[in-house]
């Protein structure tokens, strides 16, 4: 390999021929359209079957007579697109509670599994979940209050950052799986995925919870509904606000051509208006509400770790002004440095900023 | 792949015909790119940051957007030549050692981030932003992981009403063995490109691309 009078190698190429680049905007987009063709198999192969799939991963709902069928047609769509299963990190979830077969591959659970850090999960499993949950936001806010004022901004993200780390583990409990349906998407709605979360504004805060992604972790359910403002009543396959009724929910909708296997059609009443504006009621719930709507009553509850209302409004109103004296403090920085006396600099930086 | 996989592609050629993508990057796509773009991202192998491009002023974002309209066109195959086209197709490396310590060979186990060029980002960017409702129309309704929001709660919603209908039914979570770094090129960009030839000119400079140019020192 030429390099250096020295030796040492001065540069090299990587040629790569598989996968996508990271940090490419187009990446997902790349990555799940190969995973799309191995999909696409695996619900043709198996139409009894209900696949869906976000990126790699995968998700069956199939009898369990097939599943062995399936593992096989997965492995090989798999290898037509390079992509390799990975044993170790296959789940199976029976609501019947079957039993293990001999020879199976995947992992057998009998406690229920976790999806995307969404439960499914019975009763006594989410409220398990719940008061872990609680108990760790509690001590979270106990640290919080303990910190010394001149640190806390630092220290804040410090221990949030530490917080958040801790995931959740949900299992379920066989007599109430039935019922774990309307409980997974009452957890997952009511969660708190950051603490910075709450010290939002409510129109920003309810914003900030839609388009959380997947894979954050999950927190209290007690939180004040004031601040969720958007579902007050849930069943099983209620859409948790109108925004998730969009494409692929209105392609399931009465009158529409059934495109996928789901129940949403069957439970979906009303029409639908369209995605992101849709007022969509289950069978006898009036499901949704306008979004930032006025709280109810029922809705001013404490916090979990037992924080007033007024408290935290008094907590967050002390970092909202923390937080503008260091945006004036950094801006003042940032008018003296070398880069911002330029001439070109335009003058709506100045209000951006 | 046209063996391997007729009717998906067939289906990639039908929607791409009533798509409505264009076949040239919109200028409110690459103006949109432009606006959006994050502040304080790393910089990519041109040393550029956001911030500098920004600093050219209103003027050169005009300029600037039509350079990203450049390179998200048939034109950067045409007008870049292979030896510079590499450089805003490659991408800088901060590999980062996990946790685990190192693998059963005693190499340690590294998670690499990306720092593409900036202006490679904008141009994806903008590709992405015009593509993402068709490429969710694309995928759907089995692959919902472009262009749709809440998908957790999708998932979530299918799946709970699906075992609620048929409680004889399991539920089999399936994964990929690091499918990112792994997953074929050549089967992705063949069925992209037949639903949005839009992107056959980025794919081609960035994915397929001839093998690189020896360049030391």
């Amino acid at each position: 390999m030429p390099g250096a009078s020295d030796g040492t190698l001065l540069g090299r190429w990587l040629p790569v021929e598989r996968g996508v680049q990271r940090e490419d905007s187009l990446g997902l987009l790349i990555h799940a359209a190969a995973m799309h063709l191995s999909v696409t198999r695996i619900a043709a192969t198996h139409p009894a079957a209900v696949v869906l799939a976000v990126h790699d991963d995968v998700v069956v709902v199939a009898p369990l007579s097939d599943l062995p069928r399936v593992l096989r047609t997965s492995a090989v769509a798999g290898a037509a697109v390079d992509a390799e299963l990975a044993p170790a990190k296959w789940a199976v979830w029976s609501p019947a509670n079957a039993r293990v077969r001999a020879g199976w591959p995947a992992r057998w659970s009998e406690e229920g599994l976790t999806q995307f850090s969404v439960p499914l999960g019975s009763d006594a499993f989410v409220a398990a979940a719940v008061d872990g949950l609680a108990a760790a936001h509690g001590r979270l806010t106990e640290a919080i209050v303990a910190l010394p004022e001149t640190k806390l901004q630092s220290q804040l993200l410090h221990d949030i950052a530490k917080h958040t780390r801790s995931t959740c583990k949900i299992t379920g409990t066989p007599g109430h799986r039935r019922e774990s349906g309307a409980h997974g998407i009452f957890l997952y709605l009511r969660r708190d995925p950051q603490f910075s979360n709450c010290l939002q504004r409510p129109p920003v805060q309810g914003k900030k919870a839609c388009t959380r992604s997947y894979s954050t972790t999950l927190y209290t359910a007690k939180f004040p509904m004031q601040y969720r403002n958007d579902i007050r009543i849930l069943d099983r396959g209620a859409p948790l606000h109108a925004p998730s009724i969009g494409l692929l929910c209105a392609q399931n909708a009465p009158g529409c051509p059934p495109t996928a296997p789901t129940l949403l059609r069957n439970r979906v009443r009303g029409g639908l208006s369209g995605a992101g504006r849709g007022n969509v009621e289950l069978t006898g719930h009036p499901t949704i509400k306008k979004r930032n709507a006025a709280p109810t009553n029922g809705d001013r509850s404490c916090f979990p770790c037992g924080l007033s209302q007024g408290c935290f409004l008094l907590f967050r109103g002390t970092v909202y002004v923390s937080s503008h004296a260091l945006i004036l403090w950094l801006r003042f920085l940032c008018n003296h440095c070398i880069t911002c006396q330029t001439e070109s600099r335009p003058e709506k930086w100045n209000k951006n900023t | 792949m046209e063996a391997e996989f007729p009717a998906t592609l067939a289906a990639a050629v039908t929607l791409g015909r009533t798509a409505g993508v264009a076949d040239s990057l919109p200028h409110s796509a690459a103006d949109d790119a432009i606006r959006r773009a994050p502040r304080g991202s790393a910089l990519g192998s041109s040393r550029l940051r956001m911030e500098h491009l920004r600093a050219l002023g209103d003027a050169w974002q005009a300029a600037l957007a039509g350079f990203v309209r450049l390179l998200a066109g048939a034109e950067a195959v045409r007008l870049v030549r292979p030896l510079a086209a590499h450089a805003p197709a490659g991408v800088d490396f901060l590999l980062l050692s996990k946790p685990e310590g190192p693998d059963g060979d005693g190499v340690p186990r590294l998670r690499p981030i990306g720092m593409p060029d900036v202006v490679r980002k904008l141009a994806a960017s903008a590709l992405a932003g015009a593509l993402s409702a068709a490429a969710a129309r694309l995928l759907a309704p089995l692959q919902i992981g472009v262009g749709v929001p809440n998908l957790c709660e999708r998932v979530l919603h299918e799946v709970t009403a699906v075992l609620a209908h048929r409680p004889s039914h399991a539920l089999l979570q399936l994964d990929f063995s690091n499918a990112f770094n792994l997953v074929s090129r050549s089967a992705a960009v063949s069925f992209l490109t037949r639903a949005f030839t839009l992107l056959r000119p980025y794919l081609t400079c960035v994915y397929l691309g001839a093998a690189a140019p020896r360049v030391y020192g």
